[in-house]
């Protein structure tokens, strides 16, 4: 199977308690034990900030009043940095006053509970915030997922196809790109309608994830285009499974349409190994690529070697 | 004559009959006379911000605990410190003595179980 979006699991949640009083880390960890929760605690700021740095936590609890660095200056310094910013936090506080509330929802707490605590509800409440977490979470999937077919959508593949070049230039590892083109689509939709274009696409989409290899990451690109990133793959692997797809796909009877077959054009480029090509550069290479093979008649695959390695200075 | 039997008066914790919280209120009652003194020191030496601080952690877990009296005593500890003008006057000092006097009493008689 390739790498298609998955359906979000739910590993255990880690929650961390950033309270100067130890008595509050035992009573809480004690109190939540029955919970599918994964309980650290942290005497201060600075501590706490390491260990979320580390592994960055699903929850946090943090007290308001403590020594040296207190609790906004925590709060605060999560929403500044990139990778914590987005991680919940409930405050907690001896206050009841509505300033140091407001203060703390305006620095981006997602609630704020008051000590002591009723146990009954703050479980409620961490629940609730772990709810409307993963529903996020959901949410910034979905808007990732192309709807049509449900591989990765084009914005996911322009994040990881400069991710997967930096990578491969990093380690001078192999790295090949795909463009898939459906051949004469357009009369497809013209001849069948809309419903018969959209089943071809969906067709397609289902033979791309069926044929690439479980490393490979397949997204549909926009219309009758898709692209396949695959890591660790030279051009002539990268080739032999354009191939695959596209005899895969002339091998189709399709239940709308079945006197009417349909092929496709790949154009594939690649790096066998260390490459300075830009994410860029590489795409339009695999897209001059399919060109070619239109222009070539059709139901074709392009390859080229865009291996191009840094030069080297020569010792002495 | 002037040593009332008060303080030996056990103070019970609400969760005396819980069993999952046996262990822990017995800790944390176990660790009642380092915060007697911590507060008394404190308070001896004028050091205020100290003395506001174990009140402050007082105050927010030994409810959780189950004793919500000395969460409350310990409250009025940090609040008379908080109001009180810095360095504070000699009557706010002898208030502030009185309630920690209360407060460490309390705390004296905190037992988890019967």
């Amino acid at each position: 199977m390739a790498d298609v979006p998955k359906t979000t699991e739910s590993p255990k949640s880690m929650l961390l308690v950033i309270d100067d009083s130890p008595d509050i880390h035992r009573l809480i960890r004690a109190r939540l034990r029955n919970e599918d929760l994964d309980v650290s605690s942290a005497s201060g700021g600075a501590e706490a900030l390491e260990m979320a740095r580390k592994s960055p936590p699903s929850i946090v609890l943090l007290d308001i009043d403590m020594p040296g660095m207190d609790g906004y200056e925590v709060l605060r310094t999560f929403k500044d940095d990139k990778a914590l910013q987005h991680v919940p936090i409930i405050m907690l506080s001896g206050n009841q006053n509505a300033h140091d509330k407001v203060t703390a929802f305006d620095l981006g707490a997602v609630d704020y509970v008051t000590k002591p605590f009723d146990f009954t509800e703050l479980k409620v409440r961490i629940r609730s915030v772990l709810h409307i977490q993963q529903l996020l979470q959901l949410l910034s999937q979905r808007a990732q997922i192309d709807g049509l077919t449900g591989l990765w959508n084009r914005a996911f593949f322009d994040q990881r196809w400069k991710e997967e070049v930096s990578r491969a230039a990093r380690h001078g590892h192999p790295l090949a790109v795909a463009i898939i083109d459906i051949d004469h689509f357009k009369s497809i939709n013209d001849s069948f309608g809309h419903p018969a274009g959209d089943a071809v696409i969906q067709g397609v989409s289902r033979l791309i994830q069926r044929e690439v290899r479980a490393s490979d990451v397949a997204c549909r690109y926009g219309g009758e285009e898709f692209v396949v990133i695959m890591p660790d793959t030279a051009p002539g692997d990268a080739n032999a499974v354009a191939e695959r797809i596209r005899v895969a796909m002339e091998g189709i009877a399709w239940p709308r349409h079945p006197e009417r077959k349909v092929t496709m054009c790949v154009g594939v480029a690649g790096s066998s190994g260390a490459t300075q090509t830009s994410a860029e550069a590489w795409l339009e290479a695999a897209d001059r690529n399919l060109y070619t093979g239109k222009k070539g008649g059709r139901n074709r695959v392009v390859v080229s070697d865009v291996t191009n390695p840094p030069q080297v200075k020569a010792a002495g | 004559m002037s040593t009332p039997a008060r303080s030996s008066v056990p103070l019970l914790s609400e969760f005396a009959s819980d069993a999952s919280m046996t262990s822990l209120v017995e800790l944390f009652v176990g660790e009642m006379p380092g915060r007697i003194e911590a507060l008394r020191a404190a308070l001896g030496s004028g050091s205020l911000d100290a003395l506001k601080r174990v009140a402050h952690q007082l105050k927010g877990a030994a409810g959780g605990y189950g004793f919500p009296t000395i969460g409350e005593a310990a409250g009025k500890v940090e609040a008379l410190i908080q109001q009180s003008p810095q360095p504070a006057p000699e009557d706010k000092l002898q208030a502030l003595r009185a309630q920690v006097d209360q407060l460490t009493e309390l705390c004296a008689r905190a037992r988890a179980a019967r």
